[in-house]
This record gives structure tokens, sequence and C-alpha cells, in this order.
């Protein structure tokens, strides 16, 4: 199968500390990819560095046939390729419409934005209740959701996740990892999911990488990374 | 109910000052012009701290450079008309150079830099002498700024001029309004609550914000092209950095982010000590500065918003907070 998004031995530095060792990894058509590791291993680094947010001294970043590395955050957002950030970010002045139009920036077309956001409250009808409410007064779960819609807007081939269950409920966790399986069976968008929560996301995930301390040490199937020893006392809590 | 407000005070702005110019209140007159002009600049510096929350410290170098493109042309003959335009694009092009390296800066920098920057013009006003006639401002001596002219009507008395500035503030607002509720509007206000968010979400935070940044120039060069024409004199001291000051104050104290606000801010900073002088006495002047000072520390502390709060900046500083 052919490798939508690869990245090949990144390193990133903030000032001379480096977070990222040459970090290698690729994405396939229509999969789900996990990245787990513990605090400070470099998973929201990786997600920037790709979102364009951070820049990389070594490596490259392709998409497709492209080398994307060190475009501005902006251009690579309009090739597809979105980031939900960690800790939602959803624009708090901005009502539940507006925060959902601005995901679609880039398209001009009213009648399609308006047929993206119909879509949204199909798939999260809490959005539609709350249509022309202000996203600060909104609850973490809903702005999760709202988060989400607002990434789904910009039609993603690429869509990859920081932390998404970061301070939710048990309840709403579950129906954020529920989402994520469903965007991903439904519309067929490849998704990189960066998870504290290990269990769950290799759960979900058809593919892992675990990230320590800015390198990738293993890889496998996530069947086989859950029965792994090492990864069940190191990130599945089990003995 | 609110439209019909909306038409009363409307009205109001428009026959009052017939029927107070006719009884002789000359003064009242001017004092109601030159909070007009104010209106003009805060509406404009709006669209930069407001919208955009780039902190400006050197917005008056725009009105700065708008009056006296505005003098030097029509010292020439060169008629209102085409003197405006020329302000204008000579404001929003400086603007813009000043913009292109400082907008990529973070908040506190940007305020440093139009701090400075606002100063230069000023410095530069005060010794090209060749150009600006210094300190002793334009016109010089047998020199004499154009009147404007529509077809037949030439603008000479106080009362036209208001008619004049409130043409221009209504048409300010109106731009200003629909900016903000536009496209490029909300994407200000993305960026201005989180641009991380907001790059990623597709916006070009750069050009986005050049546009806010340039627009915004040019409402205050267009005040000074108005102002000048006005008044009929300028001179590099009505441009100090405490001007610049001020009107970001008058934004702060009416509310960030909203027109309203802004207006009520000049009300409340050019317009109530214009109206209290001849009340209080020129004594009350020298305390002016002080009742300021009390006004804008009451409003920190118990409103930070703003008198008037936009709804949006309001849920913003609770989420900083």
């Amino acid at each position: 199968m052919e490798k939508l998004l690869q990245i090949e031995g990144i390193h990133v530095y903030y000032d001379k500390i480096a977070a990222l060792k040459g970090v290698s990894l690729y994405l396939q058509q229509g999969e789900i990819v996990a990245m787990i590791g513990a605090n400070g291993a470099g998973k929201t680094t990786l997600i920037n560095t790709i979102s364009g947010v951070l820049p990389l001294q070594k490596g490259f970043v392709r998409f497709k046939d492209e080398i994307i590395s060190n475009l501005p955050a902006w251009k690579i957002a309009r090739k597809s390729i979105v980031q939900i950030p960690e800790g939602r970010k959803v624009f708090p002045g901005l009502t539940v419409v507006e925060n959902m139009e601005l995901g679609a920036f880039p398209e001009d077309n009213k009648r399609k934005i308006r047929e993206g956001i119909e879509n949204m409250y199909h798939l999260f009808p809490v959005l539609k209740e709350r249509k022309k409410q202000l996203a600060g007064t909104l609850s973490g779960g809903e702005q999760q959701m709202l988060a989400i819609a607002r990434g789904l807007m910009a039609e993603p081939e690429i869509l990859m996740f920081d932390e998404p269950s970061m301070g939710l409920a048990p309840i709403l966790v579950e129906k954020v990892f529920q989402t994520i399986q469903e965007i991903n069976q439904r519309q067929g968008i490849t998704i990189l999911l960066v998870e504290q929560n290990a269990k769950k996301s290799l759960q979900i995930a058809g593919r892992a990488y675990v990230l320590e301390t800015g390198s990738i040490v293993m890889t496998d199937t996530a069947d086989k990374l859950l029965g792994n020893d090492m990864v069940k006392k190191a990130y599945l809590g089990e003995q | 109910m609110r439209w019909i407000i909306g038409i009363i005070i409307l009205l109001l702005l428009i026959v009052l000052p017939l029927a107070g110019y006719n009884c002789g209140n000359y003064y009242a007159i001017h004092v109601a012009g030159l909070v007009g002009i104010y209106c003009i600049l805060c509406v404009g510096l709006n669209i930069t701290i407001g919208y955009t929350g780039l902190l400006d410290l050197g917005f008056m170098a725009f009105c700065a450079i708008g009056a006296y493109t505005a003098a030097l042309l029509s010292i020439k003959g060169i008629p209102f008309w085409i003197t405006l335009p020329v302000s204008l694009f000579l404001g929003g092009f400086i603007r813009y150079l000043l913009g292109a390296p400082v907008l990529r800066l973070r908040g506190d920098y940007l305020a440093i830099v139009t701090l400075a920057f606002g100063e230069i013009v000023r410095l530069i006003a005060n010794n090209f002498d060749w150009l600006t006639n210094g300190p002793k401002g334009l016109p010089r001596v047998g020199e004499r700024i154009a009147e404007i002219q529509l077809f037949s009507l030439v603008f000479k008395n106080d009362l036209q001029f208001y008619y004049l500035i409130f043409f221009f503030l209504i048409g300010t607002i109106l731009i200003s309004y629909r900016l903000e509720h536009s496209r490029i509007g909300r994407a200000l206000v993305a960026i201005r609550e989180d641009e991380l968010a907001a790059g990623l979400s597709g916006i070009d935070v750069p050009q986005i914000k050049s546009i806010a940044f340039v627009l915004s120039g040019m409402f205050g060069a267009l005040a000074g092209a108005i102002y000048v024409h006005w008044i009929g004199f300028i001179s590099p001291e009505m441009f100090t950095f405490w001007e610049s000051v001020l009107l970001v104050s008058m934004i702060v104290i009416g509310g960030m982010g909203n027109i309203a606000g802004a207006i009520l801010g000049v009300f409340l900073l050019v317009g109530i000590p214009e109206i209290l002088r001849p009340v209080l006495g020129t004594k009350f002047v020298d305390y002016r500065m002080l009742i300021f000072g009390l006004i804008m520390i009451a409003v920190i502390i118990f409103r930070p918003e703003g008198i008037l709060k936009s709804k949006r900046r309001t849920l913003e500083l609770e989420e900083r907070f």
C-alpha cells in the first residue's frame, strides 16, 4: 500500500535541546495509527512538527509526492492535514457555528460550508442544540466535539489528534474514541492518534509506535503491542 | 426597539447641532466636531487593538502622515477629493511597510515598535524643516491650506465641518461593523484568541493581521486629513506619544472590540472634559488628567472588559484567569 504521509529521520530542537532525535514513521491511506509514550516523550512535538507549527532541523515530511516540511501551519492545514490540538483550543468568543465556519476558512462556497455544518450536526447532535452559544460556555466534552467538528470541516485526508481524551470524564472518553473510530470507518480519514490512554488507543488502532525521549523504540500492529510485556508494564499498568 | 433608538439618536445628531449653531453655541459645535475626529481615530484603532488584539502605542503617527500629506498637497492647490485618497493610500502603505516585519513579533514587541515609530514620525515632522516647516507647523507664512469644496459648496464654518466629519464617521463605523461580521472579522477574533489554533485552521495569520493593521492605519490618516482641512493648521506637537496613549485609554475604558465602546470612550475622555471646561472653569483642566487616572484605575479594577463590554472579550478574559 502506498504511504500517504512519510516522516523520515526528523530532528527537532527547542533551542539546543533535542525533542525528536531522528523519528521515522509513515501513515497509510485509511488506517488509524496510535502514538503512545510518556509525558515529555515528544508526542506533541511530533504532531506540531507535521502541522508546521515547529520547524525541523533534519529529515523530511512527505505528503503524497510532496515534501511539506517547513511549510507554514496554515498551508499544511490547507493541504488537508489537520490537527485537533491538545486542550481543544476552540475559540471561546465565537459561537459554535462560527467555530465550525472557521474550520472551513479556506473554503469560499457558502453552500458547501452550510452542508458541512449540517453533516456535523448529524455526527454531533449536541452541537445543533448549542449552535448559537459561544464556545467558551460549552462543557469540556462539548468543546472536544466542537474541536473535532472544526477539524472535520476542513475536509481532512489526515486527522491528527493530540490527547483528545485529556481532562474528560470516563464516559466522554469512551465517546471520543468511538467518534474517532466512526470518522475513520465512515469517511475513510487517515488518523494519527497521540494519547496518554495507551490501552484505549491501541484498541482502536491498526498499528502503533512507542515514543520514548524523542526516539521511536518500538513499532508493531496494535494487537501485538497490547500483548507485549514491555508495553504492558510501562504503559498499560499491568504486571 | 433598538432600531428606533438608533434612528432617534441619528436624527438628534443631525438636528441638534443645527439648532445649537443658530443659537450661537459655536463652541459646542466645535467640540462635537473634535469628538467626531477622535471617534474616527478610535473606531480605526479599535480594529487593531479590539478586533486583532495588537497593542498599538503609536497610532497618532498615521494621523500625522494623513494630515501632513493632505496639508502639503493642498498648499499646492490640489483639492481635498484628491488629497484625501492620496493620504489614505500613503497612510495605508506606510502602515503596511511597518507591519510587514513587526506583525510577526509577539504583542509586547509590537507595542514597543509602534511606540518608537510614533516618535520617529513626530521627530521627522519636527526636524525636516524643508518639508514640514518644523515646529512652526504648516502652512508657512503666505501659504494656505485649500478649502474643501463639494460642487458649489465650500466648507468653511464648524457646522459644515461637523456634518462632513459626521458623514465620514458613519462611513468608518459601517466599514468597521461590516469587517467585524465578515469572514475576515471572524478570522481576526480567532487570531486574537489563539494564534496557533487559527493557523491550524488554515488562516494565513500574517496576511489577515496585515489587512486589519493597514485598514486601521487608513482610518488614522482619514481623521488627520479631515482635521487639517478643518483647523487649517498642523504642527508636530499635535501628534505626541501622549495622544496615542489617550486613544488607547479611550478604547480600554469604553470597551475593547466594541464600536459603541470606542465611541463612549471618546465621549468620556474628550467630550465631557471639554463640556465641563466652561462649567468648572479653567482650573479644572489642570486636574483633568488626575480624574482620567482615577477613572482608568476604577475601570480596570471593577470592569476590566471596559464599560460597554464585548461578549467575546469577556469570555476570553475568563478563559485566561
